[in-house]
């Protein structure tokens, strides 16, 4: 009876037969990996590893994961970008649900630990990959800053910019042009998405609330966390900057600029993106500023339900 | 000059500040703000606090707001048990994720109560009965992730020792039982947690942070909660405003 050789192994570095073990059926016991040491790198490392590698569920359209995006590229952190389409309403299949059951993104899978917000995921990933200590500086001052600007911006940044998104009036040409809800000319029918999804037209006094509230917080990130520093902790970018940053960039999803009103802002804004380099600033937003061509009728039925449902916090 | 703690008791984060710092023995000084006394935006506080926010934590020259940020600072300063917030990678990055989701989803939804009940009809408002409908099944949704995704099978809500998330849950949640809306009741699990946390705390301890909230219904019934003064009228109906 021919022996057989076993397929190469796990690592595909070949066996080798150990002394005095014969032939016959029990000879595959005999043999053990031959071992290569030089040849791991090529190819049994990332053979390994690939079971092994950080995973990253993302729909760069969130500004939550755009900065999980940006800070795990910019730190040349590698992992495995798992596309979950807001639009088309994968988060809310079987095979998310079964990552993060609240349906939210980002979510972070490195080997059996799960981790969902993106705050955590940040603080997780500066720790676990040593990044430079700028992004979450160790002085207890600095450090509590941080934190401060990350417990305040929940409510302060990023609810009023995810709201503009969905509620915004667009007036005035795509340059980038203030808007100004009490100009006369109507928004144009494609860029509100509040009544595009659900036939429901916001009330005015509705959108004027929410752009006086951007307005007014924007007004309070200046004074309380940027004053006149060039960061928000000083002279280095740090993940307050980036999360900062992203948020104030999600109503450019419908064309609506809140970098306008202040100088001190404006430049802030050039140095974050300059920090962070340009080419992944852009390409990490390309699918935002895309969105104003989004047809809104491939949105899945059963999503433009739930949207419904979720948008009357808006109300 | 030592540690000096701006704080209502009316209010949840107040709450889980003081009693974070009292059980881990900080000494600190504390400076009664009574937000609806008139007391909160006076120009003193303003100057202490340009946020108008409470709680408010003043260590020297050096001002920071936001409870999760005051908690994880006294932890680390004072160098509390690990368990308060764990040194651990993932023990800590739970007690994060914990707090990133209480942020969206705990505050602004169960302080809700107090404001339909108590808060609002002190200056006359009247919050919809739609309103008031909506907000009870954000409650309902919100402890259902807490017992499924947070406690689970743990004993605590990020791990099987008490954290910083314990203690911000746990105060969020008592403001409305402290205007009757019993969300313990028909979820054992949430009990059974409530009780292992306030024993860990101690009675005394509770007892003395939550006087004011547990009175406040029955202040409010006897008519002897204060009207609050005119200038924060503005304030109160802006948050009002925003429940939606």
């Amino acid at each position: 009876m021919k022996q057989e050789v076993p397929e190469r192994g796990v690592l595909g570095l070949g066996w080798r037969r150990l002394k005095g073990t014969g032939s016959g059926p029990r000879a595959q016991a005999a043999y053990r990996p031959r071992f290569r040491a030089w040849r791991l790198w090529l190819v049994g490392v990332p053979n390994v590893c690939l079971k092994m590698v950080l995973e990253l569920y993302l729909d760069l359209l969130s500004a939550s994961c755009r900065a999980v995006y940006i800070f795990a590229r910019k730190n040349s952190i590698p992992f495995d970008f798992q596309f979950v389409d807001l639009l088309k309403g994968h988060h809310h299949s079987k095979e998310y649900i079964e990552i993060n059951p609240m349906k939210k993104l980002p979510s972070l899978k490195d080997g059996k630990f799960i981790l969902s917000e993106s705050v955590a995921i940040l603080f997780y990933l500066c720790r676990k990959y040593s990044t430079p200590s700028h992004w979450y500086p160790p002085d207890l001052h600095t450090r509590a800053r941080v934190d401060e600007f990350m417990a305040w911006q929940h409510t302060a940044i990023q609810l009023p910019m995810s709201k503009i998104l969905w509620v915004k009036l667009k007036t005035g040409g795509s340059d980038g042009t203030r808007v100004q809800p009490s100009l006369p000319s109507p928004p144009h029918p494609g860029q509100m998405l509040i009544p595009m999804i659900t036939g429901e037209e916001v009330p005015a006094e509705k959108t004027e609330q929410t752009l006086l509230e951007v307005k007014n917080n924007m007004q309070l990130f200046e004074e309380k966390f940027l004053q006149d520093k060039m960061f928000i902790t000083g002279d280095h970018i740090s993940l307050a900057d980036l999360v900062a940053l992203v948020e104030m960039m999600q109503p450019m999803g419908s064309k609506y600029n809140v970098f306008l009103n202040s100088s001190r802002i404006a430049e802030w804004r050039m140095r974050v993106e300059l920090a962070i380099g340009s080419g992944l600033f852009w390409e990490a937003h390309d699918r935002l500023m895309k969105l104003a061509e989004w047809d809104c009728s491939t949105l899945d039925p059963m999503v433009k339900e739930k949207i419904c449902k979720l948008l009357q916090k808006f109300r | 000059m030592g540690l000096e703690l701006y704080l209502d008791m009316l209010s949840q984060p107040c709450r889980a500040v003081s009693i974070f710092a009292k059980k881990n023995g900080i000494p600190f000084k504390l400076c009664t703000t009574e937000v609806f006394k008139g007391q909160h935006p006076s120009k003193e506080f303003f100057q202490i606090n340009s946020l108008r926010r409470v709680p408010t934590l003043k260590d020297g020259d050096f001002i920071l707001t936001e409870s999760s940020a005051i908690l994880i600072y006294l932890s680390s300063k004072y160098q509390t048990a690990d368990h308060w917030y764990p040194s651990d990678l993932r023990a800590r990055a739970r007690v994060h994720e914990y707090l990133g989701w209480h942020a969206d989803c705990i505050r602004g939804t169960f302080g809700v109560p107090l404001w339909t009940q108590v808060m609002a009809p002190l200056i006359g408002v009247h919050v919809p009965e739609e309103k008031v409908q909506r907000n009870k099944t954000f409650m309902d949704l919100a402890l259902q992730q807490l017992e499924e995704k947070f406690l689970g099978d743990r004993a605590f809500v990020a791990g099987q020792q008490v954290s910083l998330a314990d203690l911000m849950a746990l105060e969020e949640l008592l403001q409305p039982v402290a205007v009757g809306c019993d969300l313990f009741e028909g979820r054992p699990r949430l009990a059974a947690w409530r009780e292992r946390v306030e024993a860990f705390l101690g009675s005394d301890l509770l007892q003395e942070t939550r006087g004011p909230i547990l009175n406040i219904l029955e202040q409010a019934v006897n008519k002897k909660v204060p009207t609050p003064p005119p200038e924060v009228h503005p304030c109160m109906l802006l948050r009002i405003s925003r429940i939606p």
